[in-house]
């Protein structure tokens, strides 16, 4: 079936796609555009909040990797495709469906320094990206005010900010502990900018620390596209259409003509288009655009993460417990910035979580069964205080994202990822380790605990479409136009060159309201 | 394989803590929690034939000391190390949502909504260790 030509088709309906989608159509009226996305709409009132046996949906159909959500067997609301992560030392985790993985995040939402951007002139490592902290920092805060960011302005480790719309979210007893450690040490502490409300704020509820932030937001606290951009975006006339799977960019000529997709009843749609815009992020991306046959030589390499680890300690003194928000409370960018006598360039994040449910901590142990495992929980529930370390992770060629010979389920080509961790990101994991185990010490830990790899950490799926100037070392310029095809723009965290050391949501929904931008100023 | 078989499997599994322990409420065993356990699929049975077999028979697993169930039941973890953590896994699911379990824990059982917790704003002297931070000035690294 060939549909009318529209101006804009956008694959995706993430974080990408829908903060594109809403800046566009607020832009540029006048156009048509239309969004096609695998999955649907989040049904809150089926969220496992709301049931006794919440706690085991993170372990089954609302488990953070798709893999082990197909594996489950049990039927989940993501549209879910598997991926062969056999040769990757991290697991890509990430929720598909119209709100991408803002579904399921922690919803921590830093940016990037002003250095992130320049890692090449400053530090020889890297690539410096195609503009500036300070290009984008008027999306940073257009971004921020539609998200909805509860913070504290004034950070030392930022150039200003605006005053965050709400305070802080509650830091709780654990986050007053690790301030103790921080401040101790003489150490940068603060609290975090999270995309949460910690009042009732643009109609949505205040959070009310229920916990299980990764299995959805039941009260709609949390800020994911689906409550926020979308609804705007939809307002301004912008059509989504949704369980729709999208099979291919049509390419003719070197241009981009529009997108084939399978609707929900499994027919075949041609919707031609003057221009496609991809947002599939990490994965998605590359895979449909090798499918579809865009040659770049980068497109696919230079898969980044995030080096992750933690490091525990127990306290005497009674905490809070699984409550929420659980990647929200007090960071530290210390050593976030290059220091050359620690043997590594660039920087390490350290970010104090809140507890695990009970039972996904008793899945985590080494060894889950017997009374020590029953002893170790007893010890650290409500007792334990968590800081996630993640590091810089530099871009490597050999890292990245292929197609498999198959043909999956959802008709597409099989992914692949291979990943293997660099030596980099050992140092710099356990410089930061070391560190986090200074600050849980210094804040009263009689005990602490490290766990040098966390690889079910893989939400930040980026670089494998990179922005740059060169056609040989990157797939995309700086406003997301593919060197290779003409009319075809991608806009989501497969465009970043680096990834600095923080969560990337935030500075994928700037990159994506910036490229909107840019096309409206290309088009009028 | 009989009941009292697994419910052993069940308590070697999760043996909670006993009264001398120096928890107000100590954890109750698995099979006290209400958790059974089915083999429910045929590598799962053939795992639990195997922890009996290993054992002597399901009597003399029954009869055996919980050091010496754990030990057979490591040994078998080893052998088949997916299926049996599988098994594991499970169990834990049923447990660790028990009421009695969470009771003991010390914490809320039911749905996490639409109650949620309480949890403190940072006090008086939180907010004065980040006036601190804030005093030693700027740490961001300038680049254009």
């Amino acid at each position: 079936m060939r549909l009318e030509l529209v101006d804009i088709a956008i694959v995706g309906a993430g974080f990408g796609g829908a903060a594109f989608a809403w800046r566009l159509s607020q832009q540029r009226p006048d156009l048509r555009i239309i969004c096609v996305e695998r999955g649907g709409f989040p049904d809150r009132s089926a969220m496992p909040a709301l049931r006794p046996d919440w706690q085991r949906a993170v372990l089954n159909e609302w488990a953070t990797s798709p893999n082990l959500r197909l594996k489950s067997g049990k039927k989940s609301p993501s549209a879910d495709y598997p991926i062969d992560d056999t040769r990757s030392d991290f697991k890509p985790l990430m929720w598909n469906g119209v709100g991408g993985s803002t579904i399921a995040w922690a919803a921590h939402f830093p940016r990037l320094h002003p250095s992130d951007f320049r890692t090449r002139s400053l530090d020889g490592v890297g690539d410096d990206w195609p503009f500036t902290y300070t290009d984008l920092e008027p999306y940073y805060d257009l971004n921020d005010a539609e998200c909805g960011v509860s913070g504290l302005a004034g950070d030392p480790a930022y150039p200003p900010k605006p005053e965050r719309v709400m305070p802080p979210v509650a830091l709780g007893r654990l986050g007053m502990a690790a301030a103790r450690g921080f401040d101790a040490l003489g150490w940068h502490w603060w609290p975090v900018d999270a995309a949460i409300n910690s009042r009732p704020h643009a109609g949505r509820a205040g959070c009310n620390h229920c916990g299980p932030c990764l299995t959805g937001c039941v009260t709609g606290a949390k800020s994911s596209t689906d409550l926020t951009y979308w609804p705007k975006a939809l307002a301004n006339g912008v059509e989504l259409r949704t369980h729709c799977v999208v099979q291919q960019v049509v390419i003719e000529a070197g241009h981009a003509r529009g997108i084939r997709y399978r609707d929900a009843s499994g027919h075949d749609v041609f919707q031609p288009a003057r221009i496609v815009v991809v947002g599939g992020n990490g994965i998605g991306t590359p895979r449909l655009l090798l499918a579809s046959g865009v040659e770049s030589p980068a497109l696919g390499k230079n898969l980044m993460f995030h080096g992750a680890a933690y490091a525990r300690g127990l306290f005497a003194e009674e905490l809070d417990g699984p409550v929420g928000p659980v990647g929200c409370a007090i960071y530290s960018h210390e050593f976030y910035e290059t220091d050359e006598r620690r043997g590594f360039k660039r920087g390490v994040h350290l970010q104090v979580a809140r507890e695990n449910a009970l039972l996904l901590q008793a899945t985590r142990l080494d060894i889950p069964w017997g009374g020590p495992a029953q002893q170790w929980l007893r010890e650290e529930f409500r007792h334990s205080v968590a800081v996630l370390v993640c590091n810089e992770d530099l871009p490597e060629a050999h890292n990245r994202v292929t197609l498999a010979d198959h043909v999956e389920a959802d008709g597409l080509p099989g992914v692949k990822l291979e990943y293997r961790i660099s030596e980099h990101t050992r140092r710099s994991l356990e410089f930061g380790l070391d560190r986090a185990e200074e600050m849980l010490r210094a804040a009263g830990a009689h005990r602490t605990v490290r766990i040098p790899l966390a690889p079910l950490t893989g939400w930040h799926l980026l670089g494998t479409a990179r922005m740059g100037d060169d056609p040989r070392t990157s797939v995309a310029d700086g406003s997301g136009r593919v060197h290779a095809v003409a009319d075809l723009i991608v806009a989501d965290g497969s465009l970043f060159p680096t990834v600095g050391a923080v969560n990337p949501g935030s500075t994928i929904g700037a990159v994506a309201l910036k490229i909107a931008d840019d096309l409206a100023r290309c088009l009028a | 394989m009989t009941n009292l078989f697994f419910e052993a499997v069940v308590d070697t599994i999760l043996p909670g803590e006993d009264e001398a322990s120096c928890a107000a409420s100590p954890l109750p065993s698995g099979s006290q929690a209400g958790v059974t356990l089915e083999p429910r699929n045929a590598e799962e049975d053939a795992v639990l034939r195997l922890i009996a077999e290993r054992a002597g028979g399901e009597e003399a697993f029954r009869r055996a000391s919980l050091a010496a169930q754990t030990a057979v039941l490591a040994n078998v973890e080893k052998e088949r190390f997916e299926i049996f953590r599988a098994i594991v896994s499970n169990l834990l699911q049923h447990y660790y949502e028990a009421p009695i379990v969470l009771a003991a824990m010390g914490w809320r059982e039911g749905a996490a909504q639409p109650l949620g917790h309480k949890i403190p704003e940072a006090d008086e002297a939180t907010l004065k260790r980040l006036e601190a931070v804030r005093a030693r000035g700027a740490i961001w690294r300038p680049a254009s």
